[in-house]
């Protein structure tokens, strides 16, 4: 499973990654009955001998795209692409197309047209995953194609009934849940960039309150240390009217006592100390390889989504130390998190899925290995 | 790649996005019904349908309503006013064409006659949750299906139950499982989420406070602590009095606050503050020229001058106690974004990654501090030719914590 980052666009997936992980059930739940509902109607109606080889086609794609559809919703496969929306859509319109040819000549009946309901199934499925403009435009199309298609089959005033009326009957249901799902994309977007905005907001406060107090923290840390030592004997030698070589011998141990201290704290990256701090349930503890000292190349949000990966590690159900390894690549930096001697790696993934989907959208190359009893995830990042 | 937002809209407005998709989806349907409507008068002038049409206006205009105000009496009004368009639609369209029920032989008629009850089925009304969801479905589902089957008996017409209808409502009560179940599943897990971000947010701070308090302590206190190890005499009464006021400064909290600077700012020509702060802050005992552009100098805040001010001091104490030489030059340029500062000598030079790794001049009190004020360093050195060290500095802060705290939602 492999991700390369197109340009960020404004759908939910993207705007708001780890709240449209459920959205993969929604859409796995639309699709089966969009093909249920058209595998229905497709044998109610009844199919002629000559019919077959199409119908069977035509359902056999429609399942397809159900198919297409569901992986292109993996959240880690994020995001879903124009390419994946279009592809589904011109499964849909093939179906539908291949099955017009196997009952081309029979008597139109448009009770039996399941793909403008299935098509919109699909349209509802896509919304949390496909900008507003998209989700009006390409179910337009196929509705023209429909409808086109119906008005091409139909006699005028079949059936005592204007070709054109039939024609919009037989579209709406696109076009209804079309705009359903494109609003409920554009009211659900306001809200997340609402909220967002207020978040940012409140946040600042709370940065500021918890500067403050993090500073003095650390502030009274290192007077705590200076007033053991350091700072007494300067006091001292200022107000002494030489410097002895008592006093030069001592300046020069405290100096180097604190240089090692500094220099430790400088050496300790931010990924060492995650490891330090959160230890697996199972015991033993996390491990850090990071010869080059990359870590420190990732940027905030990228923390944010390893430090909740590891804490799902913490987490009982998943308990278990993990390694981390970065190393230099062509392009930038690869790392890897390996989960070691999982006792219970068939219920692993879903635990670890909302953490797994941030880490999605915030690296390059996300890659999910999982063999029993491990699960290595590897990605990429810092690619200038 | 946009934001990892931890938490997410509250469930209001996941229910409002949610009716008002419903509300979408009941104004195409309404929509289709007028246009198919007025299709089918234009084609048969012989009939009847307009008042069919004008039925819908009163749906319509209550749907509108209950969208842009969704209250227990906006909706009860929009069941109520629907039901009766639901009666007067199927009441005109059943005059005019018959048998209205899924044996009816025109298929479009049929499809026709149901669409009022659709659109009153997808309410969407007032409330959050699962059952408030439900109730206003199966409230408009029923209402829907009593009024249609009312104005078909008015007229001597079979009842039977229409698999169209029952058929749409079982789809909109399963999509607001879906969505229901799907908000559910997310809101579990954003307490991990946020929990995360709210520890990367403190990590952070702690990082940035323990790397500006590692330079200071560098140019300070060890600093200080080398200078008497290796004197070889007394210390000279400036130095004591700089020692003094070091060591007050580094136990007083006075650090903490990004808006001090002991250089005030005064009226001067462009640039000349960097000049001052040089000649206040001492540039051990070196000839220093500034060159290029100064002026760029006086874009930075007075918290940046002062952080900027001690990294290039710290870059002439290396030139004075390693590169050999007496004198160095500063050269200051910018861009739209940021302001570059070369500190640049014809020294001894050296190779960065020879330096052990106990020194912790350039690392803690040049690359750290530029690196917390969101800049970065880049040294170039060739042993025997000289030493420049650039610093670029963003004018406006970009190392800010908010993209790690906008990651805290309603945690």
């Amino acid at each position: 499973m492999t991700t390369q980052h197109p340009v960020p666009e404004r759908t939910r997936q993207q705007l708001d990654p780890s709240n449209t992980l459920a959205s993969r059930r929604g859409a796995l739940v639309l699709s089966i009955v969009a093909v249920v509902w058209s595998l229905a109607i497709v044998v109610l109606g009844g199919v002629t001998a000559a019919s077959v080889p199409f119908e069977a086609t035509s359902m056999a794609v429609l399942a397809l795209a159900a198919i297409t559809m569901v992986r292109a919703c993996d959240p880690l496969r994020a995001p879903f692409s124009q390419r994946d929306h279009l592809t589904v859509h011109g499964m849909l319109l093939l179906s539908f197309l291949l099955g017009v040819v196997g009952q081309w000549g029979d008597p139109l009946v448009l009770a039996e047209y399941w793909a403008p309901t299935a098509i919109g199934c699909f349209s509802v499925a896509m919304s949390p995953y496909r900008p507003l403009r998209e989700l009006i435009v390409v179910p337009l199309v196929s509705s023209v194609v429909i409808g086109l298609t119906t008005v091409v089959r139909m006699t005028p005033h079949d059936g005592g009934t204007p070709v054109i009326a039939s024609a919009v009957i037989t579209v709406l249901p696109i076009l209804a849940f079309a705009f359903g799902a494109a609003r409920y994309t554009q009211v659900g977007l306001s809200a997340v960039e609402r909220w967002h905005r207020r978040s940012e907001v409140l946040s600042a406060g709370l940065t500021d309150r918890l500067a403050h107090t993090i500073g003095r923290t650390v502030q009274r840390d290192r007077a705590s240390i200076l007033d053991l030592e350091a700072a007494p004997f300067l006091r001292a030698v200022l107000d002494a009217d030489s410097i002895t070589d008592a006093d030069r011998r001592r300046a020069g141990a405290i100096a180097a006592t604190l240089r090692e201290v500094m220099v430790s704290e400088a050496d300790r990256s931010w990924l060492d100390e995650l490891a330090l701090a959160t230890p697996p349930r199972s015991g033993g503890r996390h491990v850090v390889h990071d010869p080059d000292r990359l870590a420190a190349r990732m940027d905030q949000r990228q923390r944010s989504a390893v430090r909740a990966l590891v804490a799902a590690a913490s987490d009982p159900a998943v308990s278990s130390p993990v390694t981390f390894e970065l190393l230099r690549d062509t392009g930038g930096c690869s790392a890897s998190v390996s989960f070691g001697a999982l006792q219970t790696t068939g219920q692993l993934q879903p635990a670890l899925d909302p953490y797994l989907a941030l880490m999605t959208s915030a690296f390059d190359s996300f890659v999910v290995h999982a063999v029993r009893p491990t699960l290595i995830v590897r990605f990429s990042f810092d690619h200038d | 790649m946009v934001t990892g937002l931890i938490g997410g809209p509250a469930p209001r407005a996941v229910g409002r996005a949610h009716a008002q998709a419903l509300h979408a989806t009941a104004f195409t349907v309404l929509a289709g019904a007028a246009v198919v409507a007025l299709v089918l008068q234009v084609a048969s002038p012989e009939k009847v349908v307009w008042p069919a049409v004008v039925a819908l206006v009163p749906h319509a205009a209550m749907l509108a309503l209950a969208n842009r105000s969704m209250t227990v009496l906006t909706t009860v009004a929009y069941l109520v006013v629907g039901a009766g368009s639901v009666y007067a639609f199927t009441l005109t369209i059943g005059s005019q064409f018959g048998v209205l029920d899924a044996t009816a032989s025109d298929a479009t008629v049929h499809a026709l006659s149901v669409l009022p009850t659709i659109a009153l089925l997808l309410v969407g009304g007032a409330g959050v949750g699962l059952m408030a969801g439900f109730a206003w479905c199966t409230a408009g589902y029923l209402l829907g299906s009593l009024a249609s089957s009312l104005a078909m008996i008015g007229l001597g017409l079979p009842v039977r139950l229409d698999l169209v209808v029952a058929g749409m409502y079982l789809f909109a009560v399963v999509v607001l499982l879906l969505v229901w179940f799907s908000s559910r599943a997310e809101r579990r897990a954003s307490p991990g989420l946020a929990r995360a971000a709210g520890e990367q947010l403190s990590a952070q701070l702690r990082s940035s406070a323990e790397a500006r308090s590692a330079a200071l302590l560098h140019d300070t206190v060890l600093s200080h602590l080398t200078a008497v190890a290796n004197s070889t005499s007394g210390i000279p009464t400036a130095m004591r009095d700089q020692m003094r006021r070091d060591l007050d400064v580094v136990l007083d909290e006075a650090w903490l606050d990004v808006s001090h600077t002991p250089f005030p700012d005064r009226a001067g020509s462009p640039g000349s503050t960097l000049l001052r702060a040089l000649r206040d802050g001492g540039t051990g005992g070196l000839d220093v020229g500034v060159t290029g552009d100064p002026g760029q100098w006086d874009r930075l805040d007075a918290h940046r001058r002062w952080e900027v001010t001690l990294a290039i001091r710290q870059c002439l104490e290396n030139v004075r106690n390693h590169a050999g030489v007496a004198d160095a030059e500063i050269a200051v340029s910018g861009s739209d974004a940021e302001v570059l500062v070369m500190v640049i000598d014809t020294g001894r030079g050296f190779v960065e990654h020879e330096v052990p790794d106990d020194r912790l001049g350039l690392r803690a009190s040049v690359r750290g501090r530029i690196a917390d004020l969101g800049g970065s360093v880049q040294v170039w050195s060739t042993p025997g030719l000289g030493t420049s060290v650039i610093i670029r500095i963003p004018v406006v802060p970009t190392s800010s914590p908010q993209g790690s705290s906008s990651l805290i939602a309603r945690s």
